[in-house]
């Protein structure tokens, strides 16, 4: 049966070869289809399983990450348990970034706008490009910005990173606009000030903490891997937690008391504690001897600052003030943990104040680099960028900048730019006109204000974007550089978020990258030829910079590369710091540092910039469901499974009054918008506040799973113009993220 | 009911490899001769069937904005996720995502011939470009008309005609609302041609 079939076919097949010249017609038609080659024939086919070492970059914590491959398909990622960050364990974030990794949404190649409008609901007409025209398109749009407006037209939105870092020196512009001020630059600048010299560490010791206070710190919310571990080992082991917060937080939740504090006051609950402290010789005599600078200015500066006082303003109850003051002070070790958004997060007018006192408090009771505290980071030497990819000089370039980020007197050392004024500034050419962008990895709805951002990002002529995702971002793009996602790609990580001892984690492709994709590196060099400068990237690439780090380290990506746990570093016993990089070489509770820029050096009361009024009656009130990524995780079907839309979250009685149900579709306005969300009802919320969970309402197409779900908390945030910012006087240019009312009223 | 035409070997080579090239790239105006050279490579009554989409095609690509309009169309249909997702593996899962079981079998099948796809190719095994050209190759090759059918049903009808259905019914699509009908047609033309081939036998 088969030989009859067979030979009839052979016989069709020898007289068309004829007509396909001797070989294969599907190839000598030379359409450029899917080709085939030879493979090793396998009747029955065992799975191919490896294991491959990586590290998440999903937050910056790089927890290490054995990731498990099956026949080219990664099916498990597993917690390194060699590697400290990890220990063996992972987050819902990472556990749920293979979905992330295999999403069919994905930006497939470099794509470039037809349509020359732009906005929410405008189709941008994209199509599929080469990345040669994807880059000259760029250069050409980039150059014509130079040549008619100057190099400081042109922007850069990102983190800061040594590549884009030397193109945008290379190009001489001096707007480089990062998230920061939305984020923590008010806990940068105190720790800057007081006790770093550079940026603040991010390595809790939680697990040997007995006494876990926090001021809106929700480490348990925020799902970090070792946020969790050591909060529930430091639970287990009878620590402890005391939290602050007008909403019920995760952490709030584990509590052994939540206090709903009233939003924006921390900072008196905070001084109060300092008082108590101090006029009751509660403090730590050695560490304050020893380590820190300026104790004999407290006694003076917190006098009046007595918990009744602080009871006015907080609406806590003195007693409760003065006798946390006081667990706080003899429960050894205790430590006031903070990590970005919370109470002393650039939330508030008096944020970095609050950042300022907590320093203070927690050398009060010797836990700044001390077991049970807050670490700063150890990590091995780093090399140079310059040294090793030297470059020529870089062109004179203006100081003025498009947020006016050089204005801010501390902040301005730090490259993090403002996404508060930048808006102010494209929209009213402050102080002067931009025209083009290069954006990398920040949406849109992440921006205070998003629909003024829109309007602004709108005025600009030329905006490349490179993306995972078609974001909110992408769509307003004129090009698109597709990146490849994190379990594609090689790196080197010292994991910021726990670093008891210094560690390198290497990553190396879990996979092939699966679409047309280029690492940011890449991108980045391949852009500086296109734009003729080439000669700033001569030998530079991001293989050789990670080699580069690892040889500073004491070996070298080939040695790494096929290491069996991925890791470089050996445990070293923790020894805490003796001096630190201040001008007095101590903790300074009174900041020289402060002083010489023209703030106060100690944190004196400043109520917050804007209280409720009678039309806007609600503190306004932001938070982050546990499982997702700002913005970056709402096409991701696990993730939404867990957590699929925000809400408008009330307290259950102010609700009643209200006549608003469960459910029922509420607007909550400030005074710049307003956006429509389902009412959530809880008593786990202040009755003056509404919260709102971030990462919602995005409404690009391109999003199959996040478009049209949920509203975008930060439509409502005011952004700033550079003069509102500037007479906040803040040293940590804080974007005020809560720090206005809103009102809350049925839909 | 599809009629079976009288379908030779040749066109079915050349529409399975020019099926593929449509879902597997973008179309330019540099790629009309070798479109051009494929109709002409069909029997006459093969490239009658496929007349009006030549039409179409060759206006798409003779003219610098209609081009340009037939590579959004391309953009929103298949780069984009507001179109169809060209990858069987989204199909036949639980979750649409990519490399899901239906890649691990189609990627097995191929090995089982001695196959596989070129390291530098950007789509996956499943992608319908591939299966198609496959398909292209399974006849080359003189594989069994068993074979052929086996593989036609088991990795390609099992889940494009759907897509397929989806692209001639979506706003977005023109020209590739009739290339797919066209391609539909003519898949399920072979299924009853392969099954009435097995049947003479
Ligand atoms: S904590 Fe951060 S780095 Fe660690 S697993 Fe979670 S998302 Fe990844």
């Amino acid at each position: 049966m088969q030989s009859t079939k067979k030979s009839t076919f052979e016989m069709d097949r020898r007289t068309f070869l004829k007509t396909a010249a001797g070989g294969s017609l599907a190839a000598g038609l030379g359409l450029g289809i899917p080709r085939f080659v030879h493979a090793e024939q396998q009747s029955v086919i065992e799975p191919q399983s490896k294991v491959v070492n990586t590290f998440c970059s999903v937050c910056g914590g790089g927890c290490g990450i054995r990731a498990h491959v099956v026949d080219g398909r990664v099916v498990h990622l597993e917690g390194n348990p060699d590697d400290q960050a990890a220990e063996g364990r992972l987050c819902v974030k990472a556990y749920s970034s293979i979905k992330t990794l295999y999403d069919p949404d994905r930006l497939k190649y470099p794509m470039k706008r037809t349509n020359p409008q732009k906005g929410e609901g405008v189709d941008p007409g994209f199509i599929q490009i080469s990345w040669e025209e994807a880059f000259q398109l760029t250069a050409e749009n980039f150059q014509k910005a130079i040549d008619e407006h100057g190099p400081e037209s042109i922007i850069f939105f990102m983190r800061g990173q040594d590549f884009a870092n030397r193109l945008r020196n290379a190009i001489g512009t001096p707007n480089h606009v990062a998230h920061q001020s939305t984020c923590f630059t008010s806990q940068v600048a105190s720790w800057f000030a007081q006790v770093t010299g550079g940026g603040r560490p991010y390595v809790y010791d939680l697990e040997n903490c007995k006494y876990i206070m926090g001021f809106g710190f929700d480490g348990l919310g925020k799902s970090k891997n070792m946020h969790i571990r050591s909060i529930t080992r430091a639970l287990a082991n009878n620590a402890k937690m005391v939290i602050l917060d007008p909403y019920m937080s995760v952490t709030a939740r584990k509590a052994h008391e939540w206090i709903q504090i009233k939003p924006g006051t921390d900072l008196a609950f905070a001084l109060a504690m300092i008082h108590v402290i101090v006029s009751e010789n509660l403090f730590d005599a050695s560490y304050v001897e020893d380590m820190t600078f300026g104790f004999e200015y407290l006694a003076d500066f917190a006098r009046d600052y007595t918990p009744e006082w602080a009871a006015e303003i907080t609406e806590v109850p003195a007693e409760d003030i003065r006798r946390i003051a006081r667990e706080f002070a003899t429960t050894k070790p205790a430590h006031i943990f903070t990590h970005k958004r919370d109470a002393a997060g650039p939330n508030y007018a008096n944020s970095t104040r609050l950042a300022q006192a907590i320093v203070i408090l927690n050398a009060l009771v010797g836990t700044i680099d001390r077991e049970g505290g807050l670490l700063l980071k150890r990590s091995f030497p780093t090399p140079s960028f310059d040294e090793v990819f030297p470059r020529p000089d870089f062109p004179e370039r203006r100081k003025e900048r498009i947020d006016a980020w050089e204005q801010r007197e501390i902040m301005s050392r730090f490259t993090n730019g403002d996404f508060a004024t930048v808006a102010d500034g494209i929209l009213n050419e402050k102080p002067y006109p931009t025209k083009a962008a290069l954006v990398r990895k920040y949406n849109l709805l992440a921006f205070p204000e998003a629909k003024r951002m829109e309007e602004a990002l709108k005025k600009l002529d030329f905006i490349a974007v490179c993306e995972i995702y078609p974001s909110e971002m992408a769509m307003m793009a004129d090009v698109v550089f597709p990146e490849p996602y994190w379990l594609e790609t090689s790196g080197v990580s010292e994991r910021d978020f726990f670093s008891r001892y210094p560690q390198l984690a290497v990553r190396t492709p879990v996979i092939e990258p699966q679409y047309d994709t280029k690492g940011f590196s890449a991108i980045i060099v391949e852009l500086a030829k296109a734009m003729n400068l080439g000669h700033y990237f001569e030998e530079a690439s991001g293989g050789k910079w990670n080699n580069a780090i690892l040889e500073a380290a004491g070996t070298t990506w080939d040695d790494m590369k096929d290491h069996p746990t991925g890791l470089w570093g050996d445990e070293k016993p923790f020894e805490g710091k003796t001096s630190f990089n201040t001008p007095s070489g101590k903790i300074e509770l009174f900041s020289t540092v402060m002083e010489e820029n023209g703030f106060d050096p100690l944190p004196h009361w400043r109520p917050r910039r804007e209280e409720p009024t009678a039309d806007y009656p609600f503190h306004y009130l932001i938070n982050r469901p546990p499982m997702h990524k700002m913005t970056e995780s709402q096409n991701n079907r696990l993730i939404m499974a867990l957590y699929g839309e925000n809400h408008a979250i009330l307290n259950d009685r102010r609700a009643a009054e209200m006549g608003i149900r469960e459910g029922d579709e509420v607007y909550v306005e400030s005074r710049v918008a307003k956006i429509k969300l389902k009412a959530k009802l809880t008593a786990g919320i202040r009755h003056d506040c509404v919260c709102v969970f971030h990462g919602f309402g995005h409404w690009s197409q391109g999003l199959s799973r996040a478009a049209g779900i949920g509203a975008n908390d930060g439509d409502l945030i005011p952004s700033m113009t550079h003069e509102e910012m500037k007479a906040l006087h803040d040293p940590g240019a804080g974007a005020c993220m809560l720090d206005f009312p809103v009102k809350v009223y049925r839909a | 009911m599809v009629m079976v035409m009288n379908v030779n070997y040749q066109d079915r080579v050349v529409q399975y490899a020019l099926h593929a090239r449509f879902f597997y790239d973008q179309l330019l105006a540099k790629d009309w001769p070798v479109l051009q050279n494929t109709f002409e490579a069909m029997t006459p009554t093969c490239r009658q069937a496929h007349q009006v989409i030549r039409t179409e095609i060759e206006k798409a690509l003779s003219d610098k904005a209609a081009e340009e309009k037939l590579r959004v169309e391309y953009a929103h249909l298949f780069l984009l996720p507001e179109g169809v997702k060209m990858y069987a593996s989204v199909h036949q899962s639980s979750e649409p995502l990519l490399r899901q079981k239906a890649w691990q079998q189609v990627t097995k099948r191929y090995k089982t011939h001695g196959l596989k796809l070129e390291p530098d190719e950007y789509h996956p095994e499943d992608h319908a470009s591939v299966e198609l050209s496959f398909m292209a190759h399974l006849i080359e090759q003189g594989e069994s008309y068993e074979a052929q059918l086996d593989f036609l049903q088991k990795h390609v009808l099992i889940w494009l005609p759907g897509v397929l259905q989806k692209l001639c019914t979506h706003p977005k699509a023109e020209i590739y609302r009739l290339v797919s009908e066209r391609t539909l047609h003519f898949l399920k033309e072979e299924e009853q041609l392969l099954m009435q081939l097995m049947n003479m036998e």
